[in-house]
């Protein structure tokens, strides 16, 4: 999971955890705060009319000879009533109560207070019915809600874009560096726009290990180039002087066969030199890419040019080319080579009187283009599959001459040109190379590079 | 192997010889003309002066010290006559001014072909054969004997160096010099004479093909 999508999952689960629990405790809080309210209340009203008795006497509620007083609004909400009480401990106290008003009981939150004038003593009931305390607490509570909701939403959202925003550096440093790279050529080394100095960090480490990569790849091709180059000069001198000494008449038979077996050697070391001189200038670049290659066409050059290596195996090669497919951008002498030298494989492990069959075709599923080189040869041993396409590696079929790159080769130049190689094998029965073309409006890799 | 940096001309060029049987390597730079004439052995070399990291002249004269053995044709837009008398003191087996047609260039180099090897015409006898090197063909009395184009390789390359032996190395090497890392199988080149043999046997006995035991092939005249 991306680190973008958890944060997002956190944020979600959290602020209804927090949601959840505000609704559950809210009632409680918000029904303590209404009474508070409500008291604090009682007892500002309890002053304003203690003031007025101090001041106007107590004549100002009850008139001469009225021993109480009682006074209710209109909905009964609240009442006021003061009555003349024996004298006793004072009271001073808030609580709930049920009071009979006319003909029906009304539950009230009530001030009771008692205190002397004029040498007689009386209680003040001062009340608020709960009915409207709870309505008030009611709507309260509602706008409470509606507002944690909307707060609630807008900060998530917040923190979701700045989350994103936090983290739009360690995108572009996965996009930019980890994922779109193919090839150490076409780094792009960039440092990417951050403020945030963990990023800046991780992008100029991974900067400065590619740096690294990109100089040790260059010096390794450089070098390859360069000693091909300085070896293949001298070998093709000797490779001459050798052909010039075999035509010698006076030569012994023997020196004549010492010269051959020094030929064979020579040979090979020019075989091995030129092949990875041939992997150098693919991995660098240096063949152009600009012809459109037919399958079809490709499958008949090479069926025909390893025809007479098919028959000196007595071996069948079946090439069925179904739906002909066009490569573009590729370079037809390098396909060439590849093909020739998976089917030249196909050949040297087969069995006598085996088949070879080249098939070419849209796969089932994904409708990609892929050509399958197909023998009934010996197979491959699984613990060698993955080592296969590695320079120098010989099978344990491979006869004394191979130099062990073909397979190198084939994939440099598949690599080249974005093609997928998948290897399939049963030991035994044989093994199949199933070449999986890019798919045409893929952009080319070089193209592709230059984009970035 | 053509050595020419002007791309479109070099393609055509390399198309042109393809239909005619040869296969080619292209070498647009000095540097990688030397590559390629160190690693592999080529029967024609299609030179170009004007190169842009050298000049031709120089890539001739170190090559033929290198004891290059293929025959080097000279192309170059440069008309004077100073450069033509000097490629062809450096070892350039002929020379032709851009712009020049492509069955001239063909015409050219099968003559030097046949100058190379002695041969004062394109058709060489060879028992009771003829063996056309240009028409890329075989007759017994008029007659065409089928071969296929590696057997037609083997015996030419055999007729051309006549009288001498080729090893099944060489033989190799002028039949699939330009494949890479194709390994060296001498049995190819057995299976091939014996086709050879077999074919040419329906018309006469190709006794002038000799196997030289343990050394390869040879064509005795």
């Amino acid at each position: 999971m991306k680190l973008g999508t958890k944060f997002s999952l956190y944020n979600a689960v959290s602020r209804l955890l927090l949601l959840v629990l505000l609704v559950g405790v809210l009632p409680l809080v918000m029904s303590r705060v209404a009474l508070l309210t409500t008291d604090q209340r009682l007892a500002q009203k309890k002053d304003k009319v203690l003031r007025l008795i101090y001041r106007q006497g107590i004549g100002a509620l009850l008139t001469e000879g009225q021993t109480s007083y009682g006074s209710y609004n209109l909905l009964k909400e609240e009442f006021i009533s003061l009555e003349e009480i024996p004298p006793g401990p004072n009271i001073n106290v808030i609580e709930d109560s049920k009071r009979a008003v006319e003909d029906e009981i009304v539950e009230y939150r009530v001030l009771s207070y008692s205190f002397a004038q004029g040498g007689r003593h009386y209680l003040l009931e001062i009340g608020r019915s709960t009915g409207s305390i709870g309505e008030t607490e009611r709507n309260f509570r509602q706008y409470a809600l509606v507002l944690l909701l909307v707060v609630g939403l807008l900060t998530s959202l917040a923190d979701v874009a700045f989350f994103r925003y936090l983290l739009e550096p360690l995108g572009t440093i996965i996009r930019q560096r980890l994922r779109n790279v193919r090839h150490p050529a076409a780094f792009n080394l960039a440092p990417i726009r951050t403020s945030t100095d963990d990023f800046r960090y991780l992008d100029e480490s991974i900067r400065e290990m590619m740096t690294t990569i990109r100089a040790s790849f260059q010096k390794e091709r450089k070098f390859i180039a360069d000693t091909s180059h300085e070896l293949l000069t001298p070998l093709a001198v000797l490779q001459y002087r050798f052909d010039n000494m075999l035509t010698d008449e006076t030569l012994s038979d023997e020196n004549l066969v010492k010269i051959m077996e020094s030929q064979r050697t020579l040979h090979r070391l020019r075989g091995v030199i030129k092949s990875l001189l041939l992997i150098s200038k693919v991995e660098n670049d240096q063949f152009e890419r600009d012809d459109t290659v037919s399958v079809r066409q490709l499958v008949e050059e090479v069926s025909e040019e390893i025809q007479d290596r098919l028959l000196v195996r007595t071996l069948s090669l079946h090439p069925q080319v179904a739906e002909d497919y066009l490569l573009p951008q590729a370079n037809r002498g390098l396909l060439f080579t590849l093909l020739f030298n998976l089917v030249n494989n196909a050949i040297k492990y087969n069995r006598p009187d085996g088949h070879i069959y080249l098939i070419g075709g849209r796969q089932p599923g994904t409708g990609r283009y892929a050509l399958e080189v197909r023998d009934t040869g010996q197979g491959i041993p699984k613990g060698q599959l993955p080592h296969l396409f590695e320079r120098f590696h010989k099978g344990a079929a491979a006869d004394a001459d191979s130099f062990g790159l073909g397979l190198s080769i084939v994939k440099t130049i598949a690599d080249a040109h974005q093609i997928e190689i998948e290897v399939n094998s049963i030991p035994g029965l044989g093994t199949s190379f199933i070449l999986l073309l890019p798919q045409v409006g893929a952009e080319a890799p070089l193209v592709a590079a230059e984009r970035q | 192997m053509i050595v020419e940096d002007e791309r479109t001309l070099a393609k055509e060029l390399a198309f042109f010889l393809h239909q005619h049987n040869f296969s080619c390597d292209v070498a647009r730079t000095a540097r990688a003309a030397t590559d390629c004439l160190a690693g592999g052995s080529y029967d024609f070399v299609l030179l170009d002066l004007g190169l842009p990291d050298g000049d031709g002249l120089q890539l001739l004269a170190e090559a033929k010290q290198n004891e290059l053995t293929a025959a080097v044709v000279v192309l170059t837009a440069r008309g004077a006559v100073e450069d033509r008398i000097r490629g062809l003191e450096l070892g350039a087996d002929d020379y032709l001014a851009k712009p020049f047609s492509l069955p001239e260039l063909l015409a050219r180099m099968h003559a030097i072909t046949r100058r190379r090897f002695g041969l004062h015409k394109p058709t060489v006898r060879v028992g009771g054969f003829e063996l056309d090197v240009q028409q890329r063909r075989v007759l017994h009395a008029g007659q065409e004997v089928a071969l296929s184009v590696k057997e037609f390789d083997i015996l030419s390359y055999l007729v051309l160096h006549r009288n001498r032996v080729l090893t099944r190395l060489q033989l190799t090497e002028h039949v699939w010099g330009n494949l890479p890392d194709t390994g060296f199988d001498s049995n190819y080149i057995d299976a091939h004479i014996k086709n050879l043999r077999r074919k040419l046997g329906q018309f006469a006995e190709p006794d002038f093909l000799e196997t030289v035991r343990g050394l390869g092939y040879r064509v005795k005249l």
